[in-house]
C-alpha cells in the first residue's frame, strides 16, 4: 500500500515538473498586456507631483493611467455584471469616489496614490433615476409614489443628509425625453417646451424655452447645466448660466465639452473627426462665441483608425507664451483612448477595443521571399532545362543581393510576397503566427504573436455590425480563413460574416490576415446565412468554398461559380436553432462547376419548449488522434470511439424541482442520431464544455452541493474497431459506444476552459483552465481521465481516483501575472509537434506556448554545441590517424 | 446476435430509471410518413400506438402494398435516402414532428426490418427519433420477398450524470490509513527481527572477512 502511495506520489511529481518555468524564462516566451475598458467616466490630474488620469470603465474597473504615457498605474476590478457597474466618479483631493451598482449602491473612496480602498458604505435603493453628487453630497433621485424623491448622503460617511424632498413626477418623462446635468434636469414636455428645473434645492421652479427635439443628451461632466438638443439632424446647445437659458449653435457630427476657464468664463471644446485618420479639435469662449485660435487644430495620421471621438475629460491652462493650451482625453467608438493635447498632437493612445475580443484565429505567416523563389524554382517541373537554368541564376542574384542588404544595413524593403515588413516571414517551427482578433467595438486587429504589437487595424464601420447570439446576447462574429499562407501565387484570404448596417442581410467581409487589406472586399448577400460551412476540397483558385445556408434553408456557395478542384462529397450540414431548440440536418450536392443544388432535409429534432440550446461542442478541425486505442493492463486493447460527425450539444431548461436541468446530448451531425444523453440535475452557470478526441468535460456549477464539478465522459468502442475500414455515419449501426463517466470537484470558479492541440496529436492533451482568481492551470488530461481507478488500476500508468483536482502553483503556467475576466482560451498548434500556442483573451491579454510533454522534438537551450563539435572532430581524426597507423603496422608485418 | 445485443442495451437503460408520475403529457400513438419517390412528398407508412407506462418495447408489423414495393427497390437501387416523418402524438392531442433518414437500400436489405429509437428527456416527452436497419446488408435488396414493415420501437431515456464520488475515496483513505497504523505497529515490533535473515548472513560474511583479512597481511 504504502508503495503505491509512493508511486502515486513520484508519479504526481513527475506529471507537474512538465509545467514548471524556470524563473530566467519569464517572459521569455510569453507577454501580457494589461487593460481598462472602455472608459466611461475620467477626470484628470495636473497636480504635479501626481499628473495621473483616473477612469472607471464599461469593464467595471477603476484605473489611473499616466498623462505621459497612458501606462496603467494602478488598477481595482469591481464586481462582474450589473451589481458592480459604476454609476459615477468624483474625484477628491486625495481620493477618487466611485459609485457603482444597480439595486445596491455602493459608494468606495480609492487612494489616488496607489488605489487601496479607503472607504467603503453602502444603500439599498430602487427606481434610481439618476445620481449625482453636489457639495460632497451624493444625490440619489428616485421616484416613488408619483413623486421624484431626492435623498441625500454625505459621500466619504454615508450619513444621510438633508431631509428628502421630492418634485412632482411630471418633471420626469423618460429617460429619452430627459437629460441631467450639474444637478439640473431637463425635460421636453408634450407642448414642446424645454423645462429645466434644479435638483439641488427644494424649490420647483422651472426654466423653460421653446424648443422641439427629438433627443436631448448631457455634455458630460460639464460644470454648468448644459443639454445638447438635436432635431433633425441639427444640434443646438442649451446652457443655464446665472438662471437663464442660453442657446447655441454647433458644429455637426462632434462632441462637445465645457470647461470652467477663469471665475467666469467657460471653454467650449469641440472635437470631430470627418474621416477615420482625422481628428479635428476647436476651441471658443461659451459665452461669447470667441474662438480661441491655439485650441484649433486638423491632424492626420495614416496608422489612426477613428470613429466618432468624444471628449471624456479636458483639463485647460495658460502657457507662457499666454496662450490657452488643454490636455483632452478622448474617447472613440471603437473605444481607443487617446490623450491629445492642444495645440499639439496626439500624446498617446490605447486600444481598448481588445478588452472585448469575441473571436481570434492564429494565422500562419507567409514564406519568405528567398523560400518563396527555391519554391517556385522547384515548384513547376514541366518547364525545359534552360528556363529552369535561367530561374536558378535568378534566385541565386536575389540571394545574393538580400545578403548585401543585410550585410550594409540597407534599410529593408517591403517584402515581395507579403508586402509587409520583411520579418513577418514565417519561422522553421512555426511558432511566428500573427493574431487575427475581432471586437465588439466593430474593429479587427492583427497583432504579432511573438511581442504583441499591433501591426494593423481595420474599422468595420461603414461595413457592418455584428448578429447577436440569442442566448447569451453576446455578439457573435464567425470567421473563415478560406485561404491560408501556403499558396504562394495567391495572398491568404479571411472572411468575416457581418450584419448589414440597415437590415438582416448579411455581408460577407474578405480580408488579408497578414495586412488587414481588403480589395473589394465587402460582399452584400440579399439573404441572412445562418450556417457558414468549408468545403472539404479547394476551388481552383486554392480558396476553401463555404456553403452559406440561408434563413430559407436554401444553400449558396462562396464565392460562386467558382470551379472546384475536384468533385466534394455530399456534404451534410446541421443548423441550431438556441432560442426554440430546433436542430436539422440538411444534405447538399455541391457539383464540381462550383454550382449547388438545393439542400434536402434530412433529420429534424425538436427539444421541448423552455429547453435553450447553450453551447455545440464541436471537435477542433485541425485535431488529429494519433493512438487509436488503450492498452489495458491485459495487454488488451480498448479501442477509442472516434466519430469525426460528433457534436456535443448542451440544453438548458429550467425545472420546477431541480432549478435547472442542464443535459448533454452526443450527436452525430451527418444521421442525426442522438449517440448518448446525460442529465445533470441542478447544474447552472458558469458552464463550460470541451469536446476533444474520444473524451468530453463538461464544468459546471452544482447548486446543491455549491461547488464546481467537472464531468467527465469518454467513449469506447470495446475491443474490437468497430466501422474500421471506412467511417460512416449513414446507415451506421444503432450500437451505442460505452461511455465511462466520472465527476471531479474543482476547487475554484472557472471562467474559461480549452485543451491543447497540437500537429500530429502525439503529445498528451492537457487542460488549460482560466479561474477566477486570474490563474490560468495546465492540468494533465491524465487526473480527468473517468477511467482514473478508485480501486485496483485497469491500465498501467492510472492515476488512483482522487475526487478533488489538485491545483498546484507549479501548474499555474502565467505565474505571477493574473489574469482577471477572462472570456475565452484560444489554442492552435504549431509545427513542432512538442509546442501548442495558447491565446487568453478578456481583460487582458496574454500569450504564451506550452509543451504538455515537454519539448522532446528540440535541443536543450543549453545543449553544449561546441563539445559536441570537438568530440566529433577528434574522433574524425583519431580515426583518420589510426587508420593509418594500423594499415603501416600491417604492412611492416607483411614485410616480415 | 446484434439485435439482441441491442435489446440488451436498451432494457439495461430503461431499468435504471424508474417510471415517473403520471401527470406528464404522455406518448399516445406514433404516426409515421416515408418518402418513396425523392421529393414527391411523404406518403402514410402506419400508425403505432404506445403506452409509455407499461416499459415495453412495441414491435408492429404493417402490410405494404406491391406498387410501393416496387418504389421502394427502385429507391433502392438509385442508392437514394429513405427518409421518413414521424409525427409523435401525446394523450393531450399535442403533436411533434420529428424526421429521419437512412439509405434506402438498407431497409430493403433487411428485408424491411426497422428500429425506431424514442429519445425521451428526463421529463419523459419525446425530442427526437432515429432510424435504424437490423442489417447492415446493402446488396441483396432483389430478394424482398415480404410485404410486411416490421418496426421495433425503443425507448431511450437520459442517464444521470456522474457525481464526484467522495463517500467510497473517504472509505479508500481510511481503509489505507487503518492498514498503514497496522504495518507501522507490526513493523515497530520486529523491524531487526523481521529481516534477520538479510542481516545475519552480512554479519557472519562481514565477520568471515574480517577474520580472514589479517591473517592474509601476516
Amino acid at each position: 500500500m504504502v508503495s503505491k502511495i509512493i508511486l502515486t506520489v513520484l508519479l504526481c511529481s513527475v506529471l507537474f515538473t512538465v509545467n514548471g518555468l524556470y524563473e530566467d524564462q519569464a517572459g521569455k516566451f510569453d507577454w501580457k498586456q494589461n487593460y481598462v475598458g472602455e472608459v466611461k467616466f475620467s477626470s484628470i490630474d495636473v497636480d504635479v507631483t501626481t499628473k495621473r488620469l483616473y477612469v472607471a470603465t464599461e469593464k467595471n474597473v477603476v484605473a489611473s493611467l499616466a498623462i505621459e504615457t497612458g501606462d496603467i498605474i494602478w488598477r481595482q476590478i469591481l464586481e462582474k455584471g450589473p451589481e458592480g457597474s459604476i454609476e459615477l466618479i468624483h474625484p477628491t483631493k486625495s481620493k477618487i469616489i466611485t459609485v457603482s451598482g444597480v439595486d445596491v449602491i455602493k459608494v468606495r473612496g480609492w487612494d489616488v496614490k496607489d488605489g487601496y480602498l479607503h472607504f467603503e458604505w453602502s444603500t439599498e435603493t430602487s427606481n434610481v433615476l439618476y445620481l449625482f453628487v453636489f457639495n460632497g453630497l451624493l444625490h440619489n433621485v428616485y421616484s416613488s409614489n408619483n413623486l421624484i424623491a431626492i435623498d441625500t448622503y454625505h459621500l466619504e460617511t454615508g450619513v444621510k443628509g438633508k431631509a428628502t424632498y421630492t418634485f412632482p413626477a411630471h418633471w420626469f418623462n423618460g429617460f429619452d425625453r430627459c437629460a441631467l446635468s450639474s444637478g439640473s434636469l431637463a425635460c421636453f414636455d408634450v407642448a414642446g417646451q424645454l423645462n429645466i428645473g434644479s435638483l439641488i434645492k427644494s424649490n420647483t421652479d422651472r426654466l423653460s424655452l421653446d424648443m422641439i427635439g427629438d433627443k436631448i443628451v448631457a455634455i458630460p461632466g460639464s460644470p454648468i447645466p448644459a443639454f445638447i438638443v438635436t432635431n433633425t439632424n441639427v444640434e443646438k446647445l442649451v446652457y443655464v448660466k446665472e438662471n437663464k437659458v442660453q442657446v447655441r449653435s454647433l458644429t455637426t457630427r462632434s462632441s462637445s465639452f465645457i470647461y470652467t476657464y477663469m471665475a467666469d468664463r467657460h471653454i467650449l471644446l469641440q472635437i470631430s473627426s470627418p474621416m477615420q485618420d482625422t481628428i479635428v479639435t476647436e476651441g471658443s469662449i461659451l459665452e461669447d462665441s470667441t474662438v480661441i485660435e491655439s485650441l484649433s487644430s486638423k491632424e492626420s495620421k495614416s496608422s489612426l483608425k477613428i470613429s466618432n471621438p468624444r471628449i471624456s475629460s479636458a483639463f485647460c491652462g495658460r502657457s507662457k507664451a499666454n496662450t490657452v493650451n488643454c490636455v483632452t482625453l478622448v474617447s472613440t467608438q471603437d473605444q481607443s483612448l487617446m490623450l491629445l493635447k492642444m495645440p499639439g498632437s496626439i500624446k498617446w493612445h490605447r486600444e481598448e477595443s481588445l478588452t472585448n475580443i469575441i473571436n481570434v484565429e492564429l494565422v500562419d505567416l507567409p514564406v519568405s521571399d528567398i523560400e518563396a523563389a527555391i519554391e517556385k524554382e522547384f515548384g513547376n517541373k514541366e518547364s525545359g532545362a534552360f528556363s529552369m537554368f535561367v530561374r536558378r541564376l535568378f534566385s541565386q542574384l536575389q540571394q545574393l543581393r538580400t545578403l548585401f542588404a543585410t550585410v550594409l544595413g540597407i534599410i529593408e524593403s517591403p517584402s515581395e510576397t507579403t508586402g509587409t515588413k520583411s520579418n513577418l516571414v514565417r519561422d522553421q517551427f512555426g511558432l511566428h503566427k500573427i493574431i487575427v482578433a475581432v471586437t465588439s467595438a466593430g474593429k479587427l486587429f492583427g497583432i504579432d504573436n511573438l511581442n504583441g504589437e499591433i501591426l494593423w487595424s481595420v474599422l468595420l464601420c461603414g461595413v457592418g455590425t455584428f448578429y447577436e447570439n440569442k442566448v447569451n446576447g453576446l455578439p457573435s462574429a464567425p470567421m473563415h480563413l478560406q485561404r491560408n499562407s501556403k499558396h504562394l501565387s495567391y495572398s491568404p484570404m479571411c472572411t468575416l460574416l457581418l450584419k448589414s448596417e440597415d437590415s438582416e442581410n448579411t455581408v460577407m467581409f474578405t480580408f488579408n490576415p497578414i495586412n488587414g487589406e481588403s480589395k473589394n472586399g465587402v460582399t452584400q448577400l440579399p439573404y441572412r446565412v445562418v450556417q457558414a460551412v468549408p468545403l472539404p476540397v479547394l476551388n481552383i483558385e486554392s480558396v476553401r468554398s463555404l456553403i452559406l445556408f440561408d434563413s430559407t434553408n436554401s444553400p449558396h456557395l462562396y464565392p460562386a461559380n467558382t470551379p472546384l478542384s475536384s468533385k466534394p462529397p455530399p456534404m451534410y450540414i446541421y443548423i441550431a436553432n438556441p432560442t426554440n431548440g430546433l436542430l436539422q440536418g440538411f444534405t447538399v450536392d455541391v457539383l464540381i462547376s462550383g454550382k449547388v443544388i438545393s439542400a434536402k432535409e434530412v433529420w429534424k429534432t425538436q427539444f421541448n419548449k423552455p429547453t435553450q440550446i447553450i453551447a455545440i461542442g464541436s471537435r477542433d478541425a485541425m485535431e488529429h488522434v494519433h493512438s487509436q486505442g488503450r492498452v489495458l493492463s491485459d495487454r488488451s486493447v480498448l479501442y477509442k470511439y472516434i466519430n469525426p460527425n460528433m457534436v456535443a450539444i448542451l440544453t438548458l431548461a429550467p425545472d420546477t424541482t431541480h432549478k435547472s436541468v442542464l443535459t448533454l446530448h452526443l450527436l452525430d451531425a451527418v444521421s442525426g442520431i442522438i449517440i448518448y444523453s446525460v442529465v445533470h440535475k441542478r447544474a447552472s452557470h458558469p458552464i463550460h464544455l470541451i469536446h476533444s478526441e474520444n473524451w468530453l468535460l463538461c464544468s459546471y456549477y452544482n447548486d446543491k452541493t455549491r461547488r464546481t464539478e467537472i464531468a467527465s465522459y469518454e467513449l469506447y468502442d470495446g475491443n474490437q474497431l468497430s466501422n474500421s475500414s471506412d467511417f460512416s455515419s449513414v446507415g451506421g449501426s444503432l450500437i451505442p459506444p460505452i461511455v465511462e463517466k466520472q465527476a471531479y470537484i474543482l476547487p475554484g470558479f472557472l471562467q474559461a476552459m480549452k485543451p491543447t492541440i497540437t500537429e500530429k496529436g502525439i503529445t498528451s492533451k492537457h487542460i488549460l483552465m482560466a479561474t477566477t482568481t486570474g490563474h490560468l492551470l495546465e492540468v494533465p488530461w491524465a487526473f480527468l481521465d473517468p477511467r482514473r481507478p478508485l480501486g485496483e488500476p485497469k491500465e498501467e500508468g492510472a492515476i488512483p481516483y482522487i475526487p478533488e483536482l489538485p491545483m498546484p502553483s507549479e501548474s499555474m503556467i502565467n505565474y505571477n501575472k493574473s489574469l482577471m475576466r477572462v472570456d475565452g482560451i484560444y489554442t492552435t498548434p504549431s509545427s513542432l509537434e512538442s509546442t501548442c500556442l495558447v491565446f487568453v483573451y478578456g481583460l487582458d491579454l496574454f500569450y504564451t506556448r506550452v509543451a504538455p510533454s515537454k519539448t522532446f522534438d528540440v535541443l536543450k537551450e543549453d545543449f553544449d554545441y561546441l563539445v559536441i563539435i570537438i568530440v566529433t572532430t577528434i574522433l574524425l581524426i583519431s580515426a583518420y590517424v589510426t587508420k593509418n597507423l594500423a594499415s603501416q603496422k600491417a604492412l611492416k608485418q607483411a614485410w616480415k | 446476435m446484434m439485435h439482441y445485443k441491442l435489446i440488451f442495451l436498451f432494457y439495461s437503460v430503461l431499468s435504471g430509471i424508474h417510471c415517473s408520475d403520471s401527470s406528464y403529457d404522455s406518448i399516445s400513438d406514433i404516426y409515421l410518413e416515408h418518402e418513396l419517390i425523392p421529393n414527391a412528398g411523404f406518403t402514410k407508412r402506419s400508425s403505432i400506438l404506445v403506452n409509455l407506462e407499461s416499459r415495453n418495447d412495441v414491435v408492429s408489423t404493417t402490410t405494404i402494398n406491391d406498387s410501393d414495393i416496387q418504389l421502394l427497390k427502385q429507391l433502392a437501387s438509385k442508392n437514394e435516402l429513405y427518409r421518413l416523418k414521424i409525427t409523435v402524438r401525446t394523450l393531450s392531442g399535442k403533436e411533434i414532428h420529428f424526421l429521419t433518414f437512412t439509405r434506402a437500400c438498407l431497409i430493403v436489405g433487411s428485408k424491411l426490418n426497422d428500429i425506431l429509437t424514442i429519445h425521451l428527456d428526463h421529463l419523459d416527452s419525446p425530442f427526437a427519433v432515429n432510424l435504424a436497419t437490423t442489417s447492415n446488408n446493402c446488396n441483396s435488396f432483389n430478394e424482398l420477398n415480404t410485404s410486411f414493415f416490421t418496426t421495433t420501437v425503443f425507448f431511450r431515456r437520459p442517464e444521470s450524470s456522474p457525481l464526484p464520488d467522495t463517500a467510497t475515496y473517504i472509505q479508500k483513505m481510511e481503509r489505507e490509513r487503518d492498514a498503514r497504523e497496522k504495518g507501522k505497529s507490526s513493523n515497530n515490533k520486529s523491524l531487526l527481527g523481521k529481516y534477520w535473515m538479510y542481516i545475519l548472513p552480512l554479519v557472519i560474511f562481514m565477520m568471515i572477512a574480517g577474520a580472514s583479512n589479517p591473517e592474509a597481511r601476516q
